[in-house]
Formats: structure tokens, C-alpha cells, sequence
């Protein structure tokens, strides 16, 4: 739950439901409303800019495909479950859920491949683009906005150098 | 209660959404949009709302203010509390936090003390007062929020005052069997008090919206603990039974009808646990000993190999426990996924495996007592079946999807449209296809693999693969399976291929005819209905999306366990048509054209599978439209009239005509939806609860009788001849049980006291040797008639056969003899003959004749089942003996499928019984496909097996078994 519903939830305790707590709820609801139909186009596109996205990421980057096993296959894999847990934020209109869930933890990972956050910023820059690209404006925006989240979340600095 | 989002998420791991899981997305939305209509009226009204609530309690019970005088701000802060949390958790559609607030409200009303009378009246005049506040729309959907929340706060404040003498009693009872152990434990008295309370602390929280994982995780704390427990599974027993006793003496049923359920969940659970705890040394022990006896060669395979296989059988075993709860199927299900890759991983071979778990329930069989094995049998068979598949997957799979894929990838180069990857995407997609299969099996997956396939498959009619494909890839994975699998296996993977093999082909066949279909009947609804371009301007595009989910939804319902998606949707669909009064000629037209689209374009056999799916559909969406027009008419009009007859229940019972209009409108809900798959067995469901709550009203059976008289009759007025048909015929059944019921209700003890006094004057021996035999034999029996009474309406089978299966259970553990059985269930027919009126005497007398036959059969088979069965085998060995000994280990597999077969034949004779026999059956025959049993020898096996049955077996309908066997071999050999 997101964390202002919960503070409200512990507000309710000693007052009663004031107006901005009303408009509060009903913009949440709008954004949990839209969610189902972002998540109908995600799904029905996501193939095609996820493909489009990691054939354009190795034409650039050539010399990151041979760096693991199955790097291209791994890295498709992990570009579908970013955006997947892009989806089930904006379902619950919380970003926070996607980066408790997935993007932290899969930070640490990607750190522990040592991609370099150039490669790793650009890959999905490139997401984000074919996303606007290839989904609706208002779909599209909506599910950029959580790639910027995942982006801002993976740019970091590694640990140990 | 509904999912939330949030929990529909985390289930989903880390896949997309299918097009009926999307539309609850939707109906959380509109939820939320109600529950922020909730918030704004109750933001004005609360203070005036709450106020008129706690006064009217206050003034019918005007003692309790004068012996607290801070009851009334205290009963306001807790209603306040509740209220306000209540309409935050419809507006977010999200109750986790309104549960844990609820939970802390728990100790100030015990610790009030309050009259419960007067708890219960001022959480009804709350509810009242919403419903008067908010008008009936809005009002009945808080209202289904609020409920939670007063049936918490009422079942504890009658546990506040009575729980000291349950937990008092209980001790006692406990310290007085076991008089030693206050001299062994000082601390005795005060651990079994603290324990008890304990139960009984959790058993209130179960009717919370998240009670069951609340419940489960105390369960699983205990159980984790128990190993170190410095009591015996005897002593738990009889702990738990103490307490249950005491808690019927002291505690009001009717208004805690959910507590009592819960509770006995709780018992259950704990004396499943405890008994295994105890013996699960033992029984470890003895079952690698006799494995590894039997395999040698595999004693050197690892390092500790016995202490390992131990380990991993308690795996298995523990979470089995935990999936007797329903609180603890997720974690069951989540331990044995990760179990299936320790089977990958470290490929023990199937020929092992089966052979240990197989040993492993005859162990439990062997060693756990009657009540414990009846809740842990039927999780533990499907838990075995799931890792004997995975096992024998582990060891062949790879080898057989390396050799399709590569078949596939030579033949259709541009498979998946991805060259490269191509074999590495087969070989996933197949993996995937007989894990969910597999793990399917397990109790409590059905959420889990059912949104797996609806993904796969509308992600194939997405992708347009090519349908010769597609059929070929699935045909070619069934081959593999029937040439590598073993017979066991394959019983239990391939009828449940099939069907989704079936899907797969539908959803190919659909992809590139969809849009045509969905064009075609898009128009044809625009161009006769043309106010709906005005209403949508995408009109064309939203029809199409909104037939596309119902096609899509319709073509899941073929999978196994499919039907539950469908069922979901249709129940999201009910809901939107009666809020927005959908218009039944717009929507009867919808659907018809949608089925000439599809008879058209579609070819066979996919048409065939899915027009009656679609016709079941539309006859459901054309009631349920009739009922949203004159929905409050019916409701309104046959409660003024089963009111005005009696006039004096709503001053004797708080809130009962808002419960009357509430059980109304669900019995129409439930009506209209059993006409759809599953619909059948959730209407058994919702009548269970009713009925159970009838029990312990007090309302009588006069004003039940009238009350649902009424309902038909004015449902009957307002309905259109269709659904007066077909929901009424539902419904003529429903009146008739609840009018069983309620005669049931009043007549319950006494049939029970005279059908046990008459038993146990005849028996005496059998009370001597098993303690509380009588009080026992009563519960047993009253589980009886009342499952016997739920049996007149349609879907109550599932829940009948289960208690067969316990009933047997116990009868075969607690070695009663087939006389003893025989004469119990016949004076309980003779008694309840006596008793009940005319009408609810022709609902029982033949469940009744049905159960008396099938316990005396079944009471007889456990007193001579080895005998039974060792003679027919030896007969058979030395006729057949040199043939049979191509097949390995056959006795013990031949004894173990002769003995299901015995018993499924046996509960064939029991209503539903058929079905689930017919399902062995078809088990069956793939395990003789598979090996290529001939049919001679399979004749011989069971006549053997009915001979000794014949000469053995002298109670209940032997000749009736005997012909059912028979006949059961004809088909599948």
C-alpha cells in the first residue's frame, strides 16, 4: 500500500476524513482505473519493443554480447521483468512497489556483472524510447516515467571498483 | 471477500495479466470510486450516524451505561475506529491495514466486559444506520465491508465473557485426564491456559478478510515448535477436544457461527501436526530402511543419502500439513515449486522416488490416527502424484524437449519468428507447459496455473503463430510424453494435456479469425443499437474489447480448472450489469451475433468446443440482466411480505430485515451464477454457511420457510419466462433445502439423542472402548444430516463425498465393524423418519438410505480389506504369475490400484461418486495404454478381487460394488 494511504489509515485513528484526503483518493483511483488499460497495450507491445530494444542495445554495443553466457537471451529476460514491475506499479499507482519488489535488489545484480552504468543507462534509454515509440502518448508516458524510476534506481556507484 | 490488487500482483510473479484478470482491474477501480462516494457521505455524517447507533444500543440496554459509565465512549471510539477504517479500505480496495486496526480493537473489548447482546446491537445499528445513510446501492456495497468488521467485534465480545470459563473448564478437563502432569510441569495449569487462549484469540480474527493467513501463521509457529513440545500428540488431542467441548457449552453459536468453523480448523490442524511431529522419526525411519532395502544400488549415490532423503520426505510431509489449511496452500505450493528443481537438480530417478513416497503414505496410513489422516490423505496423494511426475520429468525431459525442439526448429525455421533463440524458446515454453500441468496437481493452484495458460494462450493468438505449428509442437510433446513417461506419470499428466492442448489449438485457430468475429458482431450491435456510438465514440473498438475478454475467457474454461476463470469473470460481469442496468434485448443480441460470428468463421472442431461454453454464457447474461431490472422490486416486495407475516422478528432479532434483503440479494447472485460452470458448487458453498448460521438464529423454520416461499414467489412474478426456468428451477431447490434445513434445525437433537441412546444400548462394548464414543457419534451424525440436507441443492456433492472420505477414515481407524456402522446410520434414518415433517423427510430419506449403505460398505471393506485383497492377488500370481512378471514391481502396484479401485467403486454409490470414479477410470486407462495390459489378464485380476469380495463382505450393497467394478474394468481395458 502506498505509504501516504498508510499514513492516512494512521491519521484516521485521531480525526475524521478531511477534503484533501478525498481529493487524494479519487486521483488514486483515476490512476488504478487507467492502469488496466496501459497494462492491455504493455502487453500486446512489449514484445516488439523489447526485441527492437536489445537488437538496437548489441548493434551498439557489440562488444558486450559475448561478455556472459547467453548475455543477449539474459539480458531480454531481465528488460521483460523491469517492465513488469513498471506495469504493477502503475496498476497500483505506486512506484515504490516496483522498486521494493524488483529494482533494488536487481541494482546489486547488475552491479555484480559489471556492465557499467553507461551500458546499463543507455539499454534503457533505449527501452524508453521504443517505448514512446511504439505505445500510445498516455500509455507510453505513463510507463516512461517508471523506466526514468528504474534508471534512476540502477544509476549508482559501484561498491568495490 | 475479493482479492486486493496488491495480492493479485504478487500471485501473478512476474507475468502479464490475461483479459479476465484485466476486468478485475476495472472492478477494483469502480470499487474504489464507490468507496470515495462512501468516504465524502460518511465525512459529513459520521458524528450523527455513530451517535443514533451507540444511543439505540445504549437505550435497549440501559444497564450497561449504569454499570460503566465510559461504556458509551468507549463503544464510540471503537465504532469511530472501525468506521472510518472501513471506508478507507473500500476506497483503496484494500484491506490489510483495516484487518491489523480491526485486530487491535480485539483487547479493549474484552477487557470492557460488555453485555454482548449489546455489542452485537450497536455494530447492527451501525450497519443500519450506513445503509439508511448511504442509500441501498452504495449502502449493501460498504455494508459487505463493514460486515467483517461486525462480526469480529461481536464474536469477541461473547468470547470476552465467556472465555475464562472455556479456558477454566478446558484445563481442568485436561489436568484431570492427565493428573501427573502438573507434578512434571509446575508450570502446567498456566502453559495449556496460555495455549488455549491462544486458539481462541486466533479463532476470532479468522472472520477477518485476511484471517486465514493470520491463522496460518500461528499454525506454522506452532508447528515449528512442536517438535520441542513437552506434550504428546495424545495430550494435544485431547486439549484441543477439551476445548471445543467447553466452547460449545459456554459460547452462543448463532452468532459466532464463523468462530466455532474457524476453531475447528485450528483443531484440526493441531492434531494433524502433533501426531505427525511425533511419529515422524519413526516413520522416516522405517520408510528409508524398507526404501533403501529395496534399492541397494542406490545407497552409495551421495553422502548421507538416508539423512537426505529424509530430510526432503519431511519437506514434503510438513508442507503437506500446512496445505490442509487454507491459510497455508501459497506456501505450499511456493516450497513445492523449489522442491521440483531440487528433483532436477539432483535426478534421484523416478523409480526411487515413487517407490519412497509411496512408502511414505503407507506409513502415515499405517501410523497416524483416524481424524489426522483424513485431513492430510487427499493434500498428501496430490503432493506425491506432483513429485513422482517431477521426478520422472527430471530424469527425461531434457533429453525429450531437446530432440522436439530440435524436430521443430529444422522444420519451421522461423519458429517464434527468432532464428536464433528459436530451440531455446520451445524448449522454455514446453518446460513450462508441463511444469503448470504438473504443479496443477496441487491443492490451491488453480489461481496460479489457470492465469499461466490464459497468458500463454492469448500471447499465441497475439503472436498469429502458425495453427499447423502450434498443433504440431503440442502434438508432438503429448507423443514424447506417452513414449518416455511412466504409466503413473502419464494418468495423471495427459488427460489434462489434452484438454489444454485443446486451448492451445483453440487459441490458434481463433488468432487470425478474431478480428473478423469480433468486426462483424461489433457492427452488427452498433448498427441496431445506435445510441451506444453516441455513449462510446470508440464504440466499435470498446465492443470489440469487451467480446474479444468473453471469447478469450470462454476458450480458458476448457483448461482444467479453467472454469474458475470464467466463473470469476461472469461474477465481475454479473456485478456490472446490475449497476449499470445493462440493457437484457442490447446485451441477448450482443451475444447471439457474437455466436453467429463464431459459427461462421470459426471451423470445427474449435467451434464445437466453444459455442456451448458461449451459449451457457449468454443464457447466464440474459438472466442476469432480467434480475437487474427489477432487482429492488423483488427484493423490496418479498421482504415487506415476509415481514408483514411476522411481524415481531425485527423488534426479537437486530437488523434482520437488512439480513433478509442481504441473503435475498446473494441467493439471487448465486442462483443467477450456478447456471455457469462452478457456479453450482459455490451456491452449495454460500447455502453451507447460511444454513449453519440458520442453525443457531433462533428465526424457526415457520418464518424461514415463508420468508424464501416469498422470494420464489415474486422472483417468479418479475422474471421473464427464460429465467424463470432456468434460475427458478435453482431456486425452487434452494427454498426446499433451507426448508429442510430449518426443520433440521429444530429437530437436530432430538433425532441424535434418540438414534444414539438406541445405538449405544445395543453396543454398549463400543462406548467402553473409545472415550466420548456417544458425543462423538452425535457430531458425526449431525454432520450427516445436515450434508444430507444440503444435498437438494445442485453442487452440494463435492462437499458430501469429502465428508464420506473423512467419515471412512475414521470408521476404518477406529475399527467400528460394519454391524456396528450399519445399525448407527439406520436408527439415525429411523430417528430423523420419526421426527421431521413430510417435506423435509423425502429431501433425507435417500441421502440418508445412500450413507447407511455406503459406511456399512466401507466399515466392512476396512475390517477385511487385506484379506480381500491378498487372496485375490495370490489367486491371480498363480494363474498369471510367469506373464506378470514383465511388469515391474506389480503386486505391490497391482494391490495398490485394486485397492483404489475398491474404494472409488465403493463411493461411486454416493451422490457424485460417479464423476469421481469416472476420472479414475479414465486414470486408468492411460496406465493401460501405456504398459499394454491385455485384457484377459485385467478380467482375472478383478474377478479374483470381486470373488473375495463377495465371500468376505456382508453388510450394505456388496452385489451393487461388485457389478461396479466389473463394469469399471470393461472400460478401461
Amino acid at each position: 500500500m502506498r505509504q501516504d494511504m498508510q499514513d492516512l489509515s494512521h491519521a484516521l485513528q485521531t480525526r475524521g476524513f478531511g477534503n484533501e484526503d478525498i481529493v487524494a483518493l479519487r486521483r488514486h483511483t483515476a490512476a488504478v482505473r487507467k492502469g488496466a488499460s496501459t497494462a492491455r497495450e504493455l502487453r500486446d507491445m512489449e514484445h516488439t519493443i523489447i526485441f527492437a530494444s536489445v537488437a538496437e542495445l548489441y548493434k551498439k554495443h557489440p562488444d558486450k554480447k559475448g561478455a556472459w553466457f547467453q548475455t543477449e537471451v539474459k539480458t531480454l529476460r531481465d528488460m521483460k521483468l523491469v517492465m513488469r514491475y513498471a506495469l504493477y506499479s502503475i496498476i497500483l499507482n505506486d512506484p515504490e512497489y516496483a522498486k521494493q519488489k524488483m529494482y533494488w535488489w536487481f541494482r546489486t545484480i547488475l552491479n555484480a556483472f559489471e556492465f557499467g552504468k553507461e551500458f546499463i543507462e543507455d539499454a534503457y534509454r533505449i527501452a524508453q524510447t521504443r517505448t514512446i515509440k511504439h505505445m500510445s502518448k498516455d500509455e507510453g508516458e505513463a510507463v516512461s516515467q517508471m523506466i526514468d524510476e528504474a534508471i534512476t534506481t540502477f544509476n549508482f556507484e559501484p561498491v568495490a571498483k | 471477500m475479493h482479492e486486493s490488487l496488491e495480492k493479485m500482483i504478487d500471485r501473478a510473479r512476474q507475468r502479464h495479466f490475461s483479459d479476465e484478470e484485466l476486468t478485475l482491474v476495472s472492478r477494483s477501480a469502480s470499487r474504489m470510486e464507490h468507496g470515495c462516494d462512501v468516504v465524502e457521505k460518511i465525512r459529513t455524517s459520521e458524528r450523527e450516524l455513530l451517535t443514533r447507533s451507540v444511543s439505540k444500543a445504549l437505550q435497549k440496554f440501559p444497564n450497561v451505561e449504569a454499570e460503566n459509565p465510559a461504556a458509551r465512549d468507549l463503544i464510540t471510539a471503537v465504532l469511530t475506529m472501525g468506521l472510518r477504517q472501513a471506508a478507507l479500505a473500500m476506497a483503496l480496495d484494500d484491506s490489510a491495514k483495516y484487518s491489523k486496526i480491526l485486530v487491535g480493537l480485539q483487547r479493549p473489548i474484552w477487557d470492557a466486559q460488555f453485555e454482548p447482546e449489546f455489542v452485537q446491537n450497536a455494530v447492527e445499528n451501525l450497519r443500519d444506520e450506513s445503509m439508511a445513510t448511504l442509500g441501498k446501492a452504495l449502502g449493501r456495497q460498504f455494508d459487505q465491508v463493514l460486515k467483517p468488521m461486525a462480526r469480529f467485534l461481536t464474536i469477541n465480545a461473547y468470547l470476552a465473557v465467556t472465555k475464562d470459563a472455556v479456558l477454566g473448564e478446558a484445563t481442568e478437563d485436561i489436568l484431570s485426564l492427565n493428573p501427573d502432569l502438573e507434578s512434571k510441569f509446575a508450570d502446567a495449569r498456566r502453559k495449556i491456559h496460555e495455549d488455549l487462549e491462544k486458539y481462541l484469540i486466533y479463532a476470532a480474527q479468522g472472520v477477518l478478510p485476511d484471517g486465514q493467513e493470520r491463522i496460518f501463521r500461528m499454525l506454522r509457529t506452532y508447528h515449528e515448535a512442536a517438535a520441542r513440545s513437552r506434550y504428546g500428540s495424545a495430550l494435544m488431542l485431547e486439549a484441543t477436544e477439551a476445548l471445543m467441548d467447553a466452547a460449545r457449552k459456554y459460547i452462543n453459536p448463532g452468532p459466532t457461527v464463523e468462530f466455532f468453523s474457524d476453531l475447528q480448523r485450528i483443531v484440526n490442524f493441531i492434531t494433524l501436526s502433533a501426531d505427525v511431529v511425533e511419529k515422524k522419526d519413526a516413520m522416516l525411519e522405517k520408510v528409508t530402511e524398507t526404501l533403501y532395502r529395496r534399492h541397494p544400488d542406490k545407497l552409495k549415490s551421495a553422502e548421507n543419502i538416508k539423512e537426505l532423503t529424509k530430510r526432503d520426505m519431511w519437506v514434503v510431509l510438513e508442507n503437506c500439513i500446512y496445505g490442509t489449511h487454507a491459510g497455508g496452500r501459497e506456501r505450499m505450493l511456493e516450497v513445492m515449486s523449489e522442491f521440483n528443481l531440487t528433483l532436477f537438480r539432483f535426478q534421484f530417478g523416478p523409480r526411487l522416488i515413487i517407490d519412497a513416497y509411496q512408502l511414505l503414505l503407507q506409513t502415515c496410513r499405517a501410523e497416524l490416527h483416524g481424524g489426522a489422516l483424513a485431513s492430510l490423505e487427499p493434500v498428501l496423494h496430490k503432493a506425491i502424484h506432483f513429485v513422482a511426475i517431477s521426478a520422472d520429468l527430471a530424469e527425461k525431459q531434457p533429453a525429450m524437449l531437446e530432440g522436439l525442439a530440435e524436430e521443430l526448429a529444422k522444420k519451421y525455421d522461423a519458429f517464434y519468428g527468432r532464428r536464433e533463440t528459436a530451440k531455446i524458446y520451445v524448449i522454455r515454453d514446453q518446460e513450462q507447459v508441463l511444469h503448470n500441468l504438473s504443479i496443477g496437481l496441487l491443492p490451491g493452484s488453480k489461481h496460479l496455473t489457470v492465469g499461466r495458460f490464459s497468458v500463454f494462450g492469448e500471447y499465441l493468438a497475439h503472436a498469429r503463430f502458425d495453427e499447423k505449428m502450434m498443433h504440431e509442437s503440442t502434438e508432438l510433446l503429448e507423443a514424447a510424453c506417452m513414449t518416455n513417461l511412466s504409466a503413473q506419470s502419464l494418468s495423471h499428466l495427459i488427460p489434462r494435456m489434452r484438454l489444454t492442448r485443446r486451448y492451445l489449438d483453440l487459441c490458434s485457430s481463433l488468432a487470425p479469425r478474431e478480428e473478423k468475429i469480433l468486426k462483424e458482431t461489433a457492427e452488427a450491435i452498433l448498427a441496431k443499437y445506435t445510441t451506444f456510438v453516441e455513449k462510446y465514440p470508440d464504440g466499435v473498438a470498446k465492443v470489440s474489447r469487451d467480446l474479444a475478454t468473453m471469447l478469450h475467457t470462454a476458450a480458458v474454461s476448457i483448461i482444467p480448472d479453467g472454469e474458475m476463470a470464467l466463473h470469476r469473470g461472469l461474477e465481475a460481469f454479473y456485478d456490472n450489469i446490475i449497476e449499470t442496468r445493462m440493457d437484457k434485448g442490447m446485451l441477448d443480441f450482443a451475444y447471439r451475433a457474437l455466436i453467429k460470428a463464431v459459427t461462421t468463421h470459426l471451423p470445427s472442431p474449435h467451434k464445437d468446443w466453444l459455442l456451448p461454453i458461449l451459449e451457457t454464457c449468454t443464457t447466464f447474461i440474459h438472466a442476469a440482466a432480467d434480475v437487474a431490472e427489477n432487482r429492488e422490486t423483488i427484493l423490496t416486495q418479498s421482504v415487506d411480505a415476509a415481514f408483514a407475516k411476522h411481524p415481531d422478528m425485527e423488534a426479537r432479532f437486530p437488523g434482520a430485515r437488512r439480513k433478509a434483503e442481504e441473503d435475498f440479494d446473494l441467493l439471487l447472485r448465486r442462483c443467477t451464477l450456478a447456471l455457469v460452470p462452478n457456479g453450482e458448487e459455490n451456491l452449495a458453498d454460500g447455502m453451507w454457511i447460511f444454513c449453519q448460521s440458520l442453525f443457531a438464529s433462533g428465526y424457526g423454520p415457520k418464518f424461514i420457510t415463508e420468508a424464501h416461499a416469498e422470494l420464489r414467489k415474486v422472483f417468479g412474478k418479475y422474471s421473464d419466462r427464460p429465467t424463470n426456468t432456468a434460475v427458478g428451477a435453482i431456486m425452487d431447490r434452494v427454498v426446499a433445502t433451507s426448508a429442510a434445513f430449518a426443520e433440521l434445525a429444530e429437530k437436530e437433537d432430538i433425532i441424535l439423542h434418540e438414534a444414539t441412546n438406541v445405538l449405544y444400548s445395543k453396543h454398549p462394548q463400543i462406548a467402553e472402548r473409545h472415550r466420548n464414543a456417544k458425543a462423538k457419534t452425535q457430531r458425526d451424525m449431525a454432520q450427516v444430516l445436515r450434508h444430507a440436507a444440503l444435498l437438494g441443492v445442485p453442487g452440494a456433492e463435492k462437499r458430501f463425498i469429502t465428508l464420506m472420505r473423512t467419515l471412512t477414515e475414521v470408521i476404518t481407524k477406529g475399527k467400528f465393524g460394519a454391524a456396528f456402522i450399519h445399525d448407527a446410520y439406520e436408527m439415525l434414518r429411523g430417528a430423523a423418519d420419526a421426527h421431521l415433517p413430510k417435506h423435509a423427510k423425502k429431501q433425507l430419506a435417500r441421502p440418508l438410505e445412500v450413507t447407511r449403505d455406503y459406511l456399512s460398505l466401507v466399515a466392512g471393506l476396512g475390517d477385511h480389506e487385506d484379506e480381500i485383497l491378498t487372496e485375490s492377488l495370490d489367486k491371480l500370481f498363480a494363474k498369471r504369475g510367469t506373464q506378470m512378471a514383465k511388469y515391474m514391481d506389480v503386486k505391490e502396484q497391482t494391490r495398490h490400484d485394486e485397492r483404489m479401485i475398491l474404494r472409488s467403486a465403493a463411493l461411486s454409490l454416493v451422490p457424485g461418486g460417479e464423476r469421481e470414479h469416472a476420472r479414475l477410470l479414465e486414470l486408468m486407462g492411460v496406465v493401460v495404454q501405456r504398459n499394454q495390459f491385455d485384457k484377459p489378464m485385467l478380467v482375472d485380476a478383478y474377478t479374483a478381487l470381486t470373488d473375495s469380495c463377495t465371500a468376505r463382505l456382508k453388510h450394505g450393497p456388496v452385489k451393487q460394488l461388485v457389478s461396479t467394478v466389473q463394469k469399471s474394468v470393461q472400460t478401461f481395458a
